[in-house]
Parts: C-alpha cells; structure tokens; sequence
C-alpha cells in the first residue's frame, strides 16, 4: 500500500452494483432497514440479541451476494482497539454471589459479568461496522439521495425546505473524496520537496508534525473547488423553481413492504426483550 | 438575424480585500446574433471568463447593461431564464459534475427547471444520446475521460434546451482525443442552430469560429474574423496571442507553394494546394535536425507494475509491465490518453509510489520500499500538473524557501538560492518574494513551482502536464526555460498531452496506453506516424499533418517532420538541388 492512497482504508462509500434482492429493494425500504437495524444493535443489551442480530446481517451479506472478505479490511483496522476496550470491560465489575469470580490480581477482579460486558462490546462493535458495510455496498448514493428526498418530503409542511437539506447530502457525498484527492496532492508535493511524508520509523509527534501543514491549503483548495462548483450549480439554474422536479419515481412495491415489515419487527423485538 | 447577447458598455472590477479593485472589463461594447460561433481570445488575465460570465448571467454588469435574448441580466426575474437559455461548459469537468451517476447529474438542471418526472427523463434521455454516453448512464462521473467527462458536462446543458453556449477553457486539460470530442460537439451545435461561443489558449481552436473577440486588459481590441486579427501581426503581438501555427507554417511555405493564401485551418491548407500532376521528391534531412542522445541510461525500468488500492473491490491497474529507459540529459517525452498511467508512473521516478512488481533503477537509486526517499526526492525534482494543488505557502518567497528550510539552510545562504532559482525562471525576486501565492496568475503560479522545485537542485527534473491552461505567450516562456535547464545539464521527463510542445522539446517519446508501453522511439519517429498515434488517441503535431497533406498532393517531402524548422529545412534544401541542375 501506498502512503499517499487516503481514500483506501474508507469503506464508506463503496458501492458495490450487484444485482441481488437487496439491491433491487425499493431505496427507501433499505433506508429505513438500516436504520432501525442501527439503532436496535445500538440500544439492546443482551448479548444474544446482538448475536441473532450478526447472524441476520451475516445472512443479508449472502443474499445482497457481497463477499465478506471486502469488509475484513473495515474490521481489522479497530480491531485493536476494539480488543483493549473490551479487556476493559473484564474488570468492570465487583465479585458477589450472583457475580462469580474467575480472576484476581490485587483489587483487579475479572467476572462472568465482566467477560460477558466485554463479549457484548466485541460483538456489538462488529455488528455494527458489517452493518454500516452492508448499507454502503448495497445502497448507492442515488438510491441515498432519491429515497432520502422522498422520506424527508413530509417536512416541507413543517415550512423546511428538505431539498436544500438532500442537496446538502448530496454535494457532501460528492466532496468526501475531492478533499482526500486535495490532501493527496498536498501531501505529495510536500513529500516531493523534502517532508517526511511516507518515511518509516516516525513517533507520533513527527507524524501530527507532517500532518499540520497540509490542513490550511486543503481548506483553502476545498473553498475554491467549492466557488466552482456553486458557480457550475448556478449556471444549471439550480434555486430557479420554488418546486424542484425529480429524475426518479420511487415505487413501493409488495416485497419492500413486507422487507420493511419484516426487518421493524426485528428490530423491535431484538430492543424489547 | 435576431441579437442573441446585447453588450453594452460594460464595465466590471473584481474587489479585492486589502489592494486596489482589479477592473476585468473596462466599457466593453458588441452584439452577437443567435446561430453565430465566435470565439473569444486574450491572455491569461485579459477578463475572458469575466465576460463569459457575464453572458450566462452568472455576474452583473456594474456599468452598462447586457440583454440576453432581450432580457435585462440586471433584473432578477430574468436570471432564471438567463440561466436556462444559456449554458456553460468549465475547464475543470469534476467540478462541474454534482450527482454520483452520469444519468443523474445531467437530470440536475432539468430538476432546478421544476418539470415533470417523465419530461425530464425524456430530456436527460435525448441530451445523453446527443452527446454519445447514453449507454454509459449509470456510471460515476469519476470513472470518465476527461473528454467524456466535457460531453456529460454538455449534456447537462443541452437538457436544460439552451440557446447559446459557452465553452469557457474546455479543451485545456483534455488529451488530444478528447479536445476533438469537444470540437465535434460544437459542430452538431451549429448544425442544431444554437449560439456557440468558446474561449481558448489554442489559436487553431479559435479559428475555427466565424468570428473572434480579442480582449487585452477588459479592453474590446479586436471584433472581426480570424483572417483579419492573424494577418494583422501588430495586433495579435498587442493582444499577447500566437499566430495559428497553421498560419504562420503556411505563411513561410508560401515562397514555394504560392497558391497558399493565408490558410488558418488545416481544411482550408488542404483545399488551397493544388495537387502536382509531377511529384516532387525532397532529399532526406540532414541528422542535425534531430537531437540525438546515446548517453548512460538515468531512469531503467524493467517490467514496473503498479496497481492502485490493491486489495480493495476498487482495484484498478496502473501501470503493467513497463520496460524502457531514458538517457541522460535528454528531455524525455512522455504521451498517452487521459487514464493511461503517465502521471502514476511520473510519480514513481521520484518515489512517490514503489514498483509493487519490477524494477526500477533512478540515477544512483534503486527505488524500492527501503530507498531513502528523501534522498531520491532531492534528486528527482517533481512539478506537477496543477499548480494549485502544490503552493502552499503564503508568500512566494517562503514557498521557494520551503525546501531549503527543511534542509536546515539558513540566512543568507538560503536567500541567494532562493534568488537563484527565482532568475533561472525568470522572476524579479524584489517585486514578487513578498507576493501572495494565491492570488498569482496561472503562468506566474507555474514559475514560482517550477522554481520551488529548482531551489533543491535536481539532477533530473519531472514535469507533469507543465503549460497546460498558459496562454501562448507564457507558454513560450516555459518552454524556453526547459530548454535551458536542459542545455545546462539537466535531464527533464515531460508528460504532455501537447504535441507541439514535444515536437520543439524532446529527443525521445514513450507513448504508453491503459498502463504499458505502446512504444518508445526518436521523437521524429513517434509523432509523425499517424496512424499510432490515432489508434492511441493522439494526434500528431501540426507540421507533421501538414507534412501528411503535402505527400497526399505529390509535395513528397520527408515523412519524419514534426516541427517547422524542419520542414522549411527541407524546402530550402530543395532550392540547392535546382541551384545544382542549373
């Protein structure tokens, strides 16, 4: 790998046109899926809950015909982290009858309760993060954009404009990997007049050192590209009509709502017990 | 004919915080009528793209009014139908692009125009197989051609139903193929009846409108045919522009071949000679026409691969299996379409990027994941294609200096290198080390990266793309450097998607295609053989195709001509065989 390759590690944003059942689901479906997916494996604290969870996302990877080694690298990068938090958790707990103690070593005390905790994060955290990878692999930022449009329209009664706030998605999807180009080029011909970018053996400290410089011309790049852009808008009538129109019909079709059913009470019910 | 663009007495000045107003347009006055192609030329800075702005409602006059169609840019109500009668089309196709998938960027402006679902699916639909990319319609704008990328910008106009557009530096950053997918949409504009107006550094583009607007200063100097501004060698000199080569080529020939009169195109070089009934052979040039390099290799690879994020789903290979090498102290020529890996392999020669198989050898270093890269790096200078992307200092001063600092040189040690550098390109260290980079001009923005990078001292010196977006007069300037670094020992790899260029520069060109080699020859041997280069999405330089037209019409002059010396060269020689027969 490259030191100047800054989009690599992001597994935001790869999208992945297959053509599964998932892909073909209705954009707003898959949308709201995940979401409450999200927020189900956030919120439930027990540990088999989470598990049913994995195995449910394990198997939309199956179906959507994603290969799991894609997301391995998404995986492996916190895992490290990931490990030293949930050796925290060990310790998380006193011993008492309900509790047994397995492990001690002065007033550090690891237990059942502690290696449940522990097991909880671990899992939760890669529940997760196959989750989020699922959605970016199989959610194409015009489905995002087209489902979000039609799932945000009923707050344009509420007097907000939900199509300045799509559009605001929309450019910032566009700009995520502008400004990793930006920083690339920066950095490269920082490097290529004598900075340690892509050196071996640096601390810490020598590499937030490198880092520092490249922030303000990327800022002041992204500005500009940003003046370009807002003029290329402007030039294509953009703010022209009260009533923007839309390139896409969404259809809600049976599957989708069954998918959409099925997956809320899932949800549901992984929260309650 | 019905006016399209009213201009009248327009006037305009750029605020700048902390100096004086920077005045873009001073009283500028004329019509254009619908259907009509003009083009509009001028140096860097001259107020092009002020004007152009102007016309597409983008800014308003301060002084003076513009009708569009008849209708007031002033009033506010009007700018919505400005907007959507008149289109334009920027130099930098990525930032024009605003959805993820072709299909939905160019539905935006139909979007904005409020209209009906299956409308705007007709229109995106009819504006995609105008320009030729309906079957890629679900593609990511950033996996084009630079090229294509121009043709979805376009269709995002055409869906709009426009009147009029602007081609504001379209062609600038395009490989030669994709400057003649542009120039080929503009032809179907004319035929359709819409207004064309386009604004270009290329004084062959230029020609080919009806009419040309010269600016110098936002002043109007010149509004008539390009006959009459290129034959007018005052004026084009006032307005800082280059003859057509074309032109001027045409214009010492004509000793020889008298039918010619003043041709500005190609097409009409070709009609204007008259074909031989008896075919008039040329002796072969002489070798000291062509430079000649039989020095030590300095760059030697051998079977470079390179593929980008390896690993991932979005693997794509770069670089396959490159094997050539380059002479020292020659300039080096590197081609290719847009895409096809010179830019990555640039970056390898000064460890930017390793070989991920291969080898590659650069002077004393062998590049590999343990080279000491600053070292290479000082050795390897590199000056990359935007020069936006690579100051980023605030003052020109500093950002010489940058390098030098780094190297922990001091006082009045670094200020006679920084000086140095600065005369070697030509800048006047007083007036400009204390200058705001960011508020240089292109060409002058150029000098102070190119100086950057001299400031260290390279022994080999590698340029990207480096007089794309000059105008002719600054571009001239660089050129001139290049040559002298050259002379004084430097060995320079140039990456260009200009023949021209090349033709005057290099000794040797590499043309590499979707990431390998296609062919490293003598520069006169690579750029005149037409037909490579068509299949590789080239062209040849201008004398080269004149040369072509020639031996078409029984003029059987030398077919290894790429630049004009040699091809007057050849002419002269002609006179010393008749001076012999007499």
């Amino acid at each position: 790998m490259s030191a100047f390759e800054f989009s690599q590690n992001l597994s935001f944003g790869q999208y992945l046109p297959l053509d599964s059942w998932i892909h073909r689901l209705d954009a707003r479906a898959r949308i709201v899926g995940y979401v409450s997916l999200l927020m189900a494996i956030t919120f439930t604290s027990h540990f088999f809950m989470i598990l049913s969870g994995l195995i449910l996302i394990l198997l939309g990877f199956q179906i959507s015909k994603v290969p799991l080694k894609y997301v391995a690298r998404s995986i492996k990068t916190p895992l490290i982290f990931l490990a030293i938090i949930a050796f925290l958790q060990f310790f998380r707990f006193a011993p008492d009858p309900t509790n047994q103690l397995i492990f001690a070593l002065g007033p550090f005390t690891i237990t059942i309760n502690g290696l449940i905790a522990g097991a909880v994060v671990m899992v939760r955290f890669i529940t997760l993060i196959l989750l989020i990878s699922l959605a970016s692999y199989s959610l194409s930022s015009s489905d995002m954009i087209y489902g979000l449009q039609s799932l945000f329209k009923p707050l344009n009664w509420l007097g907000i404009h939900s199509e300045d706030l799509i559009l605001v998605i929309q450019v910032t999807l566009h700009y995520i990997p502008m400004l990793g180009q930006a920083t690339e080029q920066i950095a490269k011909a920082q490097a290529s007049r004598g900075a340690n970018w892509g050196i071996k053996k640096q601390n810490i400290v020598q590499r937030v050192k490198t880092i520092y410089p490249v922030i303000i011309p990327m800022f002041l790049i992204s500005l500009q590209r940003a003046e370009n852009m807002a003029l290329a808008m402007d030039a294509r009538g953009y703010g022209s009509s009260s009533q923007r129109g839309s390139y896409r019909h969404l259809e809600f079709k049976k599957k989708d709502g069954l998918f959409l059913i099925a997956v809320l009470i899932f949800s549901l019910v992984i929260v309650i017990l | 004919m019905d006016v399209m663009f009213d201009v009248n007495h327009v006037s305009f000045a750029h605020q700048n915080p902390g100096s004086l107003p920077h005045r873009a347009l001073r009283d500028v006055c004329f019509e254009i009528h619908h259907g009509e192609y003009v083009s509009i030329v001028g140096a860097n800075g001259s107020g092009k793209s002020t004007l152009a702005r102007h016309l597409s409602g983008l800014l308003i006059p301060q002084q003076g009014l513009i009708l569009v169609n008849g209708l007031n840019s002033k009033d506010k109500v009007n700018l919505n139908t400005i907007h959507q009668q008149v289109g334009m089309v920027f130099q930098h196709p990525q930032e024009q692009m605003i959805a993820s998938t072709i299909e939905e960027d160019v539905a935006f402006g139909p979007e904005n125009l409020g209209l009906s679902t299956p409308e705007i699916q007709e229109r995106v639909k009819k504006a995609l197989l105008d320009v030729d990319m309906w079957d890629q319609r679900t593609r990511a704008p950033q996996h084009l051609s630079a090229g294509q990328m121009q043709r979805v910008a376009l269709a995002g106009i055409l869906a709009m139903k426009p009147k009029c557009v602007i081609f504001d530096e379209t062609t600038a950053m395009l490989d030669p193929a994709g400057r003649m997918e542009v120039l080929e949409s503009i032809k179907q504009l004319r035929n359709q009846g819409i207004t064309v107006i386009t604004i270009s550094h290329f004084m062959e583009e230029a020609c080919l409108a009806d009419r040309i607007l010269g600016l110098a200063k936002g002043k109007l100097l010149f509004d008539g045919t390009p006959k009459e501004l290129f034959t007018n060698s005052k004026l084009v000199q006032t307005l800082n522009l280059d003859k057509p080569r074309i032109f001027s080529f045409a214009q010492q020939l004509s000793k020889w071949i008298p039918s010619l009169n003043d041709p500005m195109t190609l097409e009409e070089f070709d009609n204007q000679i008259i074909p031989l009934n008896n075919p008039i052979f040329f002796r072969n040039l002489d070798s000291k026409y062509f430079s000649r390099n039989n020095a030590n290799p300095i760059v030697e690879s051998q079977n470079l691969t390179f593929t980008y994020m390896q690993d991932t789903p979005l693997a794509h290979m770069a670089l396959e299996d490159i094997t050539f090498s380059i002479p020292e102290g020659s300039i080096h020529g590197l081609i290719g379409a847009t895409g096809s890996g010179k830019s990555t392999l640039i970056q390898h020669f000064n460890g930017l990027y390793f070989p991920q198989k291969g080898t590659l050898q650069v002077g004393p270093f062998q590049v590999n994941r343990e080279t000491d890269f600053l070292a290479l790096r000082r050795y390897a200078g590199i000056v990359f294609q935007n020069p936006n992307y690579q100051l980023f200092e605030q003052y020109v001063g500093d950002e010489i200096a940058y390098g030098l600092r780094l190297l922990g040189i001091k006082g009045p040690e670094l200020r006679q290198r920084v000086m140095d550098a600065m005369n070697i390109v030509g800048m006047d260290f007083e007036s400009f080390k204390d200058r705001m980079t960011f508020a240089l001009s292109g060409g002058e923005k150029r000098k102070v990266a190119l100086a950057s990078t001299l400031a260290l001292n390279p022994t080999l010196l590698l340029l990207d793309e480096p007089t794309a977006g000059l105008d002719p007069v600054a571009r001239n300037e660089i050129l001139n450097q290049m040559k002298t670094l050259n002379k004084n020992g430097k060995t320079l790899i140039v990456s260009s998607h200009q023949m021209e260029d090349l033709a005057l520069l290099t000794d040797h060109v590499t043309l590499l295609s979707e990431g390998q080699v296609v062919a490293s020859q003598p520069s006169e041997q690579l750029l005149s053989n037409h037909k490579l280069l068509e299949d590789n999405k080239m062209t040849a330089p201008i004398a080269a195709q004149m040369v072509k037209i020639l031996r078409q019409k029984n003029w059987m002059v030398p077919e290894n001509i790429i630049i004009s010396q040699q091809l007057i060269a050849a002419f002269e020689q002609l006179d010393e065989v008749k001076d012999v027969r007499v």
